[in-house]
């Protein structure tokens, strides 16, 4: 059982768009990978041992994004394997999913606690994309357990609704103090709290990523499947993975080094191995 | 043979009826046919044509579907063929080879069009389902769209309709990212050019970009097999409904935006989510066929909906089909027979499959991907079915409403239109006393169609699909890998400067060329084919057709002159678009303004170059002669009020062994980064270089004037001082900058001097940041990254807000 | 003086947005038997420096005919008041869940555009979305059962409750059309 690599399922609700890459990106960290559609046979779901919502437009954001795929069926499939300690990881679109359904933060399970509003922006509106720095808060989530509190990646956004934003009050404080803020926007070297466009979208306190309080289901807006390979990385990023890419250019290492979205999928394997030697270890 | 139409069938009358009687009648039923083109109808079909009838011969007739004023002129100019075009023009998307991967042959489908009327009228909708349109020209060759580029014109944003066109600009923008992020497809560039010739005219056009394997391309007709086997015709996405009904007619005449749309049919609805969907589910469609071994046609509905599309399909075989309009899955009861015939309802394919096929071709998309109840009732139907005689036959409610010979529908019409030159000559221009070439920099960096067009471009999703490799903003092209595992690059550009257009059409067209050949040079990439969208005035102005004639003249002798890099054969033009009628009731046309994409090849994607310089200490090459020809250039706009001056000619040679030379030096890995010469000279082009380097450790440039020039080909011999400096800053004359580390220097001068182009060491590199020039006529002058920044970075955001 | 004006704007083609929301309502929230159809409709609340309502509505009438800085007319069409209530024109069978953006609803941009043609009056213009709800039973104030079933389709609470709004990032109001208009609160 040791030996079996992790399978991952890619759920295509109607409208993603992100799901090929994706599954490429999961591939790539030695993972298998299917992609299953929304309507699809219920009891293939749980055959898998983790999940990611891709990116994508379901139902193309109407009503708000996400408010539509968070009352399909499948949600409530999903909310069984999270209780169950499956990772899920809702990425942008995905994100915005696991707000509207109450699966993230999940202080409450399934109560709406926060959602992704409209990004804030000086002097434009709409979609906006660029690549973020990202300092990682909490390295235990099944989105950062190869990482290290503090360290700094980067990683692309691309949304038009990426703010976090609750009225509960407290909730912010006590999901720093939980861990559950996993990724906060931030400065090349992980200055906090930068203003626009280094916190692209005017979120709360420059948050990025959110997970439940067991760090299982994670909703993050930046793009890792965006940033797998260094091929992917743009020459003139600044930061340590502009370097990295700038000293590989014109060698093939850029097509087959993996980027730092890499670590992302890396952690998701290493979450579940984690997960399935604990539970060996109780069998 | 003779069909009798039955009772109920409308006709209209023409044969026999006087042309004032006759006219009237024509405009009555919404026809925009002259009287002539009526009654050739009649003389076709042997009788009065029925209300059916003559709709689909109005729309197949209109100039937007029938290039009735273009064809003969595009035939005999443009390179077409070549080795490695598998489609060249005459279906929905060109298909050139790209790579041999493990046997299979993968293929670059391209499509380009213009989506100029409707974008004027509605921005937002015009400009999202023009990029539904010719995605579905992609997808319908069996393609994946692996990106898409938008080439857009807009108005003076500071003259009298500045507010117009501030709204436009928004409008279509905003169009262009709700549509194509959605449907996921990576926006690979553009670009944008402001002037008020397009006051009441916008041009958008887009071009699409598919990879699809050879062996697995899908014509757009219906497969031999038919001649044998049951076919059935399919008709796949959302239900039709009267949108559009007539939109090719419009596109097909000059622009009136004070009769405003009013019905609420008249705006087309675009829908990426449907669009997505069908996507997606096609894709298993496609596989289907491949996996059962059976021929399939397949072909997307634009311009004159079913009829247009399903006639196509027919004629390309010499088949026929028998189309039942009442099995149309429509959005509302009650509609004319040739409203189901003709309308332009977006988000819609036709399919012709074998008759055992169709069943599961509809469960894939009703039932797996569940269209029907996730999009609105859109879904499959069978509509119709092949038949042997080449007969286009509709029926409705059980009565035969069209019955006429399948190539008589498609043939189209075509006149040899007047032509006539401008009347007009350029006069060698003179710039103003006093100028000081700091501030003239700065005021250049900050015109609106020089600074930055990152306001716009940070809309558009260029990432999705996880191919690329060089995004908007960061070199001169778009660069994509779009094999996953495959090192193969496909890069891409669309230029078209449309000041060139308002002195020389011919110049216009082959600068187009010529700068979208570099372009993709510059990012190291082999031209392998090119596109065009000629966007000019009403075709019934003679002045307007002598530019248009002499553009794909231009287009035409730039191809075969600079050529392909290996072979030397023509690059060819695999697809293209005419869009006329981009004149407003007023009268005033757009410039002539000739758009061309090209498409390269990488050998090796990590080969490639960007323009942002990346370390301090190396050397910077000019290649390519300035000139003190300064007409159309970004100077003369910016300090030389509206002189109308002679433009750089295009030596196709010296354009060639450039393309050549910097190809084999990116493929050498010899050059750090690479830019080409265009809008504001070298000058210009030094300042992106530095303000594209990183961030957190910015290089910067010095660089000598003097050396910009060669003594025996320099600038103009007349100018002096100043003036001669700023000629050789700004000449926009074709060329390019090379950032060089010293080792690789020798190198890089034995493939210049191999190639024979002409080169100039002009400087070296310096880490932190900054622009200096030296050996200068006046003044030596240098600016920080900071002061170029803040004009090229805010100098056309006010504007794109 | 400050007036107010309430521009309201729907689309004439057809309204993909309030399609899909329809549908979820009906069939993923399982509410076909109370809900039978759902338009949508931007209002803006516009506030004009005027000498009365009348020339208010003037100066917005002025905006509409000379930018499309709140509607095109060749997909629009558009209705003003100046004494606005959320219920106004509703039909008895509807009720109006008004759903503003807690930050970001006001348009500066909107402001602007009317002052670089020249007309100065307009002060401030803020956005939200009317949707309007027909009932398969009309309301009547005194149905206990009407509040609830609203938050039902207005508010998202929590999984599979709740459409139109979220209440972390938006506000939302109801309007009956018997004259009467509450907040919805979670």
């Amino acid at each position: 059982m040791m030996e079996s690599r992790a399978r991952i399922a890619v759920i295509r609700f109607p409208g993603v768009n992100c799901e090929d890459e994706t599954k490429r990106a999961v591939e790539s960290q030695g993972m298998d990978c299917d992609i299953l559609m929304w309507n699809g046979p219920r009891e293939r779901l749980a055959e898998y041992d983790g999940y990611i919502l891709p990116g994508g437009f379901t139902y193309q954001d109407r009503v708000r994004a996400g408010a539509i795929a968070a009352k399909d069926g499948i949600v409530d499939l999903l909310f069984d394997e999270a209780e169950a300690g499956k990772p899920i990881i809702g990425i942008c679109n995905g994100a915005q999913i696991l707000l509207e359904s109450g699966m993230v933060p999940g202080i409450t399970p399934g109560k709406v606690e926060m959602g992704l509003a409209r990004n804030i922006m000086p002097d434009r509106d709409g979609y906006y994309t660029r690549w973020t720095h990202l300092r990682i808060e909490s390295d235990t989530s099944c989105v950062t357990c190869v990482m290290t509190n503090h360290d700094v990646t980067s990683i692309p956004t691309a949304h038009a609704e990426g703010r976090f934003v609750t009225i509960d009050e407290g909730l912010i404080d006590r999901l720093f103090e939980n861990g559950q803020v996993v990724m906060t926007y931030s400065g090349v070297k992980g200055e906090a709290e930068p203003a626009f466009p280094l916190n692209p979208n005017g979120s709360t306190r420059g948050i990025a990523a959110v997970s439940n309080p067991s760090g299982n289901v994670v909703a993050m807006m930046p793009h890792p499947e965006r940033a797998a390979w260094l091929s992917q990385v743009p020459e003139s990023l600044s930061g340590r993975w502009g370097a990295e890419r700038r000293g590989a250019a014109g060698s093939r290492r850029v097509l087959t080094e993996p980027g730092p979205g890499g670590e992302i999928f890396k952690s998701l394997g290493a979450f579940i191995t984690e997960r399935l030697r604990g539970r060996g270890g109780e069998a | 043979m003779n069909v009798v139409v039955p009772a109920p069938v409308s006709i209209i009358k023409v044969l026999g009826v006087a042309d004032d009687e006759l006219l009237p009648r024509l405009a009555e039923a919404g026809l925009t046919f002259t009287a002539d083109e009526a009654r050739r109808v009649a003389d076709l079909l042997g009788r009065d044509p029925t209300v059916v009838e003559a709709n689909i011969f109005n729309t197949m007739w209109s100039e937007h579907c029938s290039y009735k004023s273009s064809r003969k002129v595009l035939g005999e100019y443009l390179p077409t063929e070549g080795v490695g075009v598998v489609l060249g023009p005459g279906e929905d998307a060109g298909i050139v080879r790209l790579a041999t991967v493990n046997g299979k042959s993968y293929c670059i489908a391209i499509a380009h069009e213009s989506h100029n009327h409707p974008s004027q009228v509605v921005p937002n909708e015009g400009a999202a389902t023009g990029i539904g349109g010719i995605v579905r020209d992609v997808y319908c060759m069996g393609a994946d769209v692996i990106g898409v580029l938008d080439p857009l014109r807009f108005g003076d944003p500071t003259g009298k309709n500045a507010e117009r066109t501030k709204e436009i600009v928004h409008g279509v923008v905003e169009g262009i990212w709700q549509y194509g992020n959605a449907l996921g497809v990576p926006n690979l560039g553009g670009d944008v050019y402001f002037d008020s010739s397009f006051d009441e005219n916008c041009l958008v056009n887009v071009v699409a970009l598919g990879l699809v394997v050879e062996d697995e391309i899908i014509r757009s007709r219906i497969p031999v097999e038919a001649r044998d086997t049951d076919y059935d015709v399919i008709l796949v996405g959302k239900p039709t409904d009267p949108s559009g009904f007539g939109g090719a007619t419009f596109a097909s005449r000059v622009l009136d935006e004070e009769r405003a749309l009013d019905d609420k049919y008249a705006v087309q609805v675009p829908d990426p989510f449907l669009k997505r969907m069908l996507a997606v589910a096609t894709r298993d469609v496609l596989k289907l066929a491949r996996d059962k071994g059976v021929a399939i046609g397949f072909k997307d509905l634009g311009a004159g909906g079913i009829a247009c599309a399903t006639s196509e399909l027919g004629a390309a075989a010499g088949l026929g089909v028998r189309i039942d309009l009442s099995k149309v899955i429509v959005a509302e009861d009650d509609l004319k027979p040739e409203v189901i015939a003709c309308s332009e309802t977006q988000e819609r394919y036709s399919f012709v499959v074998p008759r055992e096929l169709s069943p599961e071709v509809l469960r894939i998309y009703n039932e797996v991907f569940d269209l029907p109840e996730i999009c609105h009732g859109s879904g499959a139907s069978v509509i119709g079915e092949v038949i042997q005689e080449a007969r286009f036959i509709l029926e409705h409610e059980g009565a035969v409403v069209c019955d006429a010979r399948t190539e008589e529908i498609t043939a189209g019409i075509c006149y040899v239109r007047e032509s006539r030159p401008r009347e007009f000559t350029p006069k060698e221009c003179v710039l103003p006393d006093g100028l000081d070439a700091r501030g003239v920099l700065l005021k250049v960096l900050g015109a609106v169609n020089v600074a930055s067009r990152e306001h716009i471009y940070r809309h558009y999703d260029s990432e999705v699909k996880g191919s690329t490799v060089v995004r908007p903003g960061e070199a001169d092209a778009g660069v994509i890998a779009p094999i996953p595992g495959v090192g193969v690059g496909v890069a891409v550009a669309c230029d078209g400067n449309p000041f060139y257009g308002a002195v020389d059409s011919y110049q216009a067209g082959a600068v187009a060329v010529a700068e979208s050949v570099r372009n993709v040079a510059a990012v190291g990439a082999h031209p392998i084919a090119l596109t065009d969208c000629l966007n000019f005035g009403n075709p019934e102005v003679p002045e307007v057709v002598h530019d248009f004639v002499e553009a794909v003249r231009g287009i035409g002798d730039a191809a075969r002159g600079i050529g392909l890099k290996d072979s030397g054969e023509p690059i060819p033009v695999v697809p293209g678009n005419v869009s006329f009628y981009n004149q407003s009731s007023g009268g005033s046309a757009v410039l002539p303004s000739p758009i061309v994409c090209c498409v390269g090849r990488l050998v090796d994607v990590s080969r490639h170059l960007t323009m942002g310089l990346k370390a301090g200490g190396n050397s910077i090459y000019l290649l390519g002669r300035r000139t003190a020809k300064l007409g159309a250039s970004a100077l003369l706009r910016t300090v030389g009020g509206d002189q109308v001056a002679p433009v750089p000619e295009v030596d196709f040679d010296d354009e060639r062994r450039m393309m050549v030379a910097v190809t084999d030096i990116a493929e050498s890995g010899l050059a750090a980064s690479c830019h080409d010469i265009s809008d504001g000279g070298v000058a210009v082009a030094l300042a992106e270089m530095v303000l594209s380097s990183p961030e957190d450790d910015p290089v910067g440039a010095r660089v000598s004037v003097q050396r910009l020039s060669a003594a025996e080909t320099g600038a103009s011999g007349a100018a002096s001082g100043t003036t001669h400096d700023l000629e050789l800053l700004f000449s926009e004359a074709g060329g390019y900058l090379l950032e060089v580390a010293i080792g690789h220097e020798e190198r890089l001068l034995n493939i210049l001097e191999d190639r024979g182009v002409w080169y100039s060491r002009i400087g070296t590199t310096v880490a932190g940041g900054g622009l200096s020039f030296t050996e200068t006529a006046d003044r030596d002058f240098s600016l920080s990254a900071k002061e170029l920044a803040r004009p090229w970075t805010d100098g056309a955001t006010e504007v794109m807000r | 003086m400050i007036e107010r004006v309430v521009l309201t704007v729907a689309l004439k083609v057809t309204d993909n947005e309030a399609l899909s929301a329809l549908e979820a309502l009906q069939t993923k929230m399982g509410m076909a038997d109370s809900i039978v159809d759902l338009a949508r409709e931007v209002q803006w609340e516009l506030d004009v420096e005027a000498d009365s309502p009348e020339s208010a509505l003037r100066v917005i009438a002025r905006i509409v005919e000379r930018t499309n800085v709140f509607l095109n007319p060749n997909k629009h069409r558009s209705t003003m008041a100046s004494v606005p209530h959320g219920y106004d024109g509703l039909d008895d069978d509807e009720v109006a869940i008004l759903v503003t953006d807690r930050d970001g609803a006001e348009s500066m941009a909107a402001v602007a555009a009317a002052s670089r043609i020249g007309i100065t009056g307009l002060k401030k213009a803020s956005r939200r979305i009317r949707w309007r709800v027909r009932l398969a039973e009309a309301p009547s104030p005194g149905d206990p059962g009407l509040l609830p079933l609203i938050k039902r389709i207005g508010v998202a609470s929590d999984r599979g409750t709740g459409l139109l709004s979220n209440p972390h990032s938006q506000t939302a109001f109801v309007a009956f059309p018997w004259g009467d208009e509450k907040p919805l609160d979670a």
